[in-house]
């Protein structure tokens, strides 16, 4: 019999929707247990492009989800500040773009209570100086750029704070079902692969694309279309704010300055499964195509990286439509109890990154109906600051390398300390090497890991070296380089020109010729590493 | 309209990689007037420094590793693609190359080992074994089947090398290997210490002497030490003798990512030979192609900010790499072109495995050549006075295969063999 725990509320999903619906319960006083199969954002969060909406950009065809929006935009700027950058953003119009969308896009402002200010289209290049001399029309909102890792961390953090509890690499095996009730579920412990029962009152399903596949083994039917967005980093900060093309929304309208970096998504394309979808040559060419109309210089500063999300978009009406950007961006709280017969389950379906705390909210109040123990939300009146004074800010990362005595740096793209790396693998002991990255930067500079993988590993390898484990197996320490790796490489495929491929040369003949790394023992075969296949 | 033009010369060599500065210290060598003209400094840099020929046997599969080859030129008896650039070379190309370049390593004092039979299995920084064919003396004492335990120095401080890890796959692969810690005096503390600071250290005699006497108490029972690759820029024979001398150890180094501190000696090496025999070199200047038509060169131009030079030739090699090097550009996904005389570069369909680890098809994109490795027109035809040699060839995988020093030593003395100088 595995071990027995047992909870008031189980959440699955360690994504925004999930965390702040566990920081939410755990507020209200519920005793709470957060399950996530990776590391934080493992999903869609940390694939995100970063825009937090005003709202403006749904206006026109989803009035519902741009009012949540430009609400929850004013509520996380209040919640978060540390996590996002109030950038402000425009709508521009090229003189391409139909004239006539602007009426009910400003109407449709209006209607939101989303402030849109009409400039001038010189005002607007002499602020952003990039941007198209075809301009015809601009509208400054209050879109801002956010950090998803650090928001995780924050409410993950919030979510302790207030007595919960968040495991990561727990993956659910699957749900308990008993007379038509969902009591609880059985987990792996990815770390040693252990089995661990959790009994709970009520099981909150936050697993936003892959919700069809968990409400699944309950027996119940939600249909999740997993729209893919894929996106490009350009290695530049193109824009000091976040612009949007001012027509109805498509692929490759939005530019959103994260950073150090730029931006442009995304396409939106239905998927079958969100764990294996493709990013398409022709998407890349066209996000380029459509960043050289909003910037004509576009094409010379280099792509850094491409990847894709999965939107978690809901079909209410259950396959009305199989055109994604059709679907709602609103999201749904679902009581299988009243939808299906099947107590004990509510999934939270839809929404967006921007919206995660309102989603959360309404998910909470229904489950303190259920359990019969409503009390008020009050996470919109929080303030989370920081645990960690922003690993994500560069000027802070700069001024954390330049003290004395120096700490040694490890990667000089981003700036990431030894310290920051031990400490790092003292609380994730993880041995995956992309968490690092998440939580660090590693490896996310121009140079995509050429130069800092192979430290990392060694620190890694190093750390796991203690007294009661004198000598951990190489070939997981291995794996976690190779995977790392492969994980680099999935996302500077799509993008592999020019001083990219320069690049890639030089770090394959780093770890393929001068390292032999791929020659090392691994825990794992390599195809069994991550990869995302271009058509 | 073309410049004035600045000199003359019988070769000029673009690039200044281990396959330019060779071509053009072979002509120089060979008396003809000589200049080697590169944007910035090649590959040696970034290398081990050592002299691959041929390291692996195909593999079986895509996901299978790639095996060892213990004789390189048995190895070359089983590549039959006539297209593969050491085919074109030959070997009896190949193997004058190799006895020249340890000539020149004699001449500077910095002994390059081994022949053509025969591949050291030297381990990396990571604890993987890597054939090569050629290596400096301060390497080839580290060969895993040789007896004695691997005791690899972890200098704290430094964070390009990790003992921990690299032992831990040597004994993970059956050979006996261990971690050292050994503490270097007086690293920088201002900055990172690279591995090229501590090889300036270890110029010295005074600091030599210094590290000797702390590390001594420490070696009692060692029989080998392997140190990442420092072992001295200016004077890397006298600094690895001496300190396996005071040590009492055979003492062995790792090649580390870039800067590459025993890349750079081989650079120093064979520059050395270039200008010895009169043989110039520039480097910075972006070079073009001067043609008049496809064909024939009159030599190339070489553009610095506010001025662009012609410098005439007989022959022009180009030396200029594959995609890392400037050699061949990609401007757009799937697009590539030559950068000198924007010569036809030949491809394929396909250009990248899923798979990092995998062969990729775009590295055997390249130029091909005639027998004399005179690039091919869009016609089909040879050009008469251009040459191409090293990365810029079409038909090999060097990191996948091991040869990359190879082609580059093969590829050069074919090359200035064919002028008959």
């Amino acid at each position: 019999m595995p071990p027995t725990l047992s909870t008031e509320i189980l959440v699955i999903g360690g994504g925004a929707t999930g965390l702040g619906a566990a920081w939410d319960a755990a507020r209200r006083g519920y005793k709470t247990l957060l399950v996530e199969k990776g590391d934080l954002t493992h999903g869609t969060s940390g694939r995100y492009h970063g825009l937090l909406h005003s709202g403006a950009r749904y206006v026109v065809r989803d009035p519902r989800s741009a009012a949540d929006c430009a609400r929850e935009n004013a509520t996380l700027k209040r919640l978060m500040p540390s996590a996002i950058e109030d950038t402000g953003g425009f709508f521009v119009a090229l003189d391409e773009d139909p004239p006539e969308y602007v009426a009910p896009f400003l109407a449709g402002c209006r209607a939101a209570g989303i402030p849109a200010t009409e400039i001038t289209p010189a005002e607007a290049r002499r602020l952003e100086p990039l941007l198209s001399p075809r301009l015809a029309r601009a509208f400054h909102v209050p879109d801002a750029a956010c950090d998803s890792f650090d928001a995780a961390h924050l409410v993950s953090a919030a979510v302790t704070a207030a007595g919960g509890e968040v495991w990561l690499r727990h993956k659910l095996v699957r749900l308990l079902v008993e007379g038509g009730r969902v009591t609880g579920a059985e987990l792996e412990r990815l770390s040693d692969n252990t089995r661990l029962t959790v009994l709970a009152d009520l099981v909150l399903n936050c697993t936003g694309a892959w919700a069809g596949q968990v409400a699944a083994l309950a027996g119940c039917e939600v249909r999740v279309t997993p729209g893919k967005g894929t996106m490009i980093a350009m290695n530049y900060r193109l824009v000091n704010r976040v612009v949007n093309r001012l027509k109805p929304p498509s692929d490759g309208d939005i530019l959103v300055p994260i950073g150090t970096v730029a931006v442009i998504g995304t396409t939106d394309i239905a998927v079958d499964n969100p764990d294996q979808y493709a990013i398409q040559p022709w998407e890349i060419e066209h996000l380029l195509d459509e960043g050289v109309k909003l910037i004509p210089r576009f094409r010379e500063f280099r792509a850094l990286r491409a990847w894709a999300g999965v939107r978690p978009l809901y079909d209410a009406a259950q396959g009305s439509s199989t055109e994604s950007r059709l679907l709602t961006r609103s999201h749904a709280i679902l009581d299988h109890a009243a939808r299906d017969g099947v107590e004990g389950l509510v999934s939270v379906v839809g929404g967006k990154f921007t919206t995660f705390r309102l989603m959360a909210e309404e998910a909470v109040d229904l489950a303190g109906t259920k359990l019969r123990t409503a009390r008020p939300c009050t996470t919109a009146q929080a303030h989370l600051e920081p645990p960690r004074t922003g690993f994500h800010v560069l000027r802070r990362r700069l001024a954390a390398s330049e003290v004395t005595p120096r700490p040694p740096l490890v990667c000089e793209c981003e700036l990431v300390t030894r310290p920051e790396v031990e400490a790092a693998l003292k609380v994730s002991q993880s041995l995956v090497l992309n968490d690092l990255r998440r939580d660090l930067r590693l490896g996310m500079g121009p140079c995509q890991a050429g130069f800092c993988a192979v430290r990392a590993a060694g620190l890694i390898h190093t750390a796991r070296t203690t007294s009661a484990a004198p000598e951990p197996p190489v070939a997981d320490t291995n794996s976690a380089l190779l995977e790392f790796l492969q994980e680099r490489w999935k996302g500077l495929q799509p993008v592999m020109w020019g001083a990219n491929l320069r690049q890639m040369e030089l770090d394959l003949n780093i770890y393929r010729n001068l390292l032999g790394a791929d020659r090392l023992p691994t825990a794992r075969p390599p195809e069994t590493y991550p990869t995302e296949k271009t058509a | 309209m073309t410049p004035p033009v600045q000199a003359r010369y019988d070769v000029i060599v673009v690039g200044a990689g281990l396959a330019g500065l060779l071509a053009g210290a072979f002509a120089a060598r060979r008396g003809a007037r000589t200049l080697v003209i590169a944007r910035g400094l090649g590959g040696t840099h970034l290398g081990p420094g050592t002299i691959d020929v041929w390291g692996y046997a195909p593999a079986a599969s895509a996901d299978t590793p790639r095996a060892l080859a213990p004789n390189p030129s048995a190895a070359l008896d089983a590549l039959t693609d006539p297209l593969h650039p050491l085919n074109v070379a030959g070997r009896p190309a190949l193997a004058a190359a190799l006895g020249e370049l340890q000539t020149m390593g004699s001449e500077a004092g910095y002994a390059l080992r081994g022949t053509l039979d025969h591949n050291y299995f030297l381990p990396t920084a990571l604890g993987a074994v890597r054939p090569t064919c050629l290596a400096p003396d301060s390497m080839v004492a580290g060969d895993v089947r040789m007896p004695g335990e691997l005791v690899l120095a972890d200098v704290p401080g430094f964070r390009d090398f990790y003992a921990d890890l690299a032992a831990a796959n040597l004994r993970a692969a059956g050979h006996a290997a261990r971690a050292l810690p050994l503490e270097l005096p007086r690293l920088p503390t201002q900055r990172e210490a690279f591995a090229t600071d501590l090889a300036r250290l270890l110029d010295q005699p005074a600091y030599r002497a210094e590290v000797a006497e702390r590390w001594r108490p420490h070696l009692t029972g060692v029989t080998r030490l392997g140190l990442p690759a420092i072992l001295g820029l200016a004077h890397p024979e006298a600094a690895w003798r001496e300190l396996s001398e005071r040590l009492g150890v055979a003492l062995f180094e790792l090649p580390l990512p870039p800067p590459s501190v025993p890349g750079m000696r081989l650079f120093d090496v064979v520059r050395g030979a270039l200008e010895r025999a009169g043989g110039r070199l520039i480097v910075g200047p972006l070079v073009r192609g001067w043609a008049d038509e496809p064909g024939t060169a009159h030599g190339i131009l070489s553009e610095t900010s506010g001025h662009t030079r012609a410098y005439a030739a007989q022959h022009v090699i180009l030396a200029t790499g594959g995609f890392r090097h400037g050699g061949l550009e990609s401007p757009a996904p799937g697009q590539v072109r030559e950068a000198v005389f924007n010569l036809p570069v030949t491809t394929g369909l396909e250009w990248f495995a899923p798979l990092y680890w995998q062969p990729h098809p775009y590295a055997r994109f390249g130029l091909s050549v005639d027998q004399a490795l005179h690039p091919l027109g869009v016609d089909g035809v040879a050009w008469t006075n251009v040459q191409a040699v090293g990365g810029l060839l079409a038909g090999a995988d060097r990191n996948g295969e091991g040869c990359r020093e190879g082609i580059d030593l093969a590829t050069a003395y074919r090359a200035v063999q064919a002028l008959e100088l």
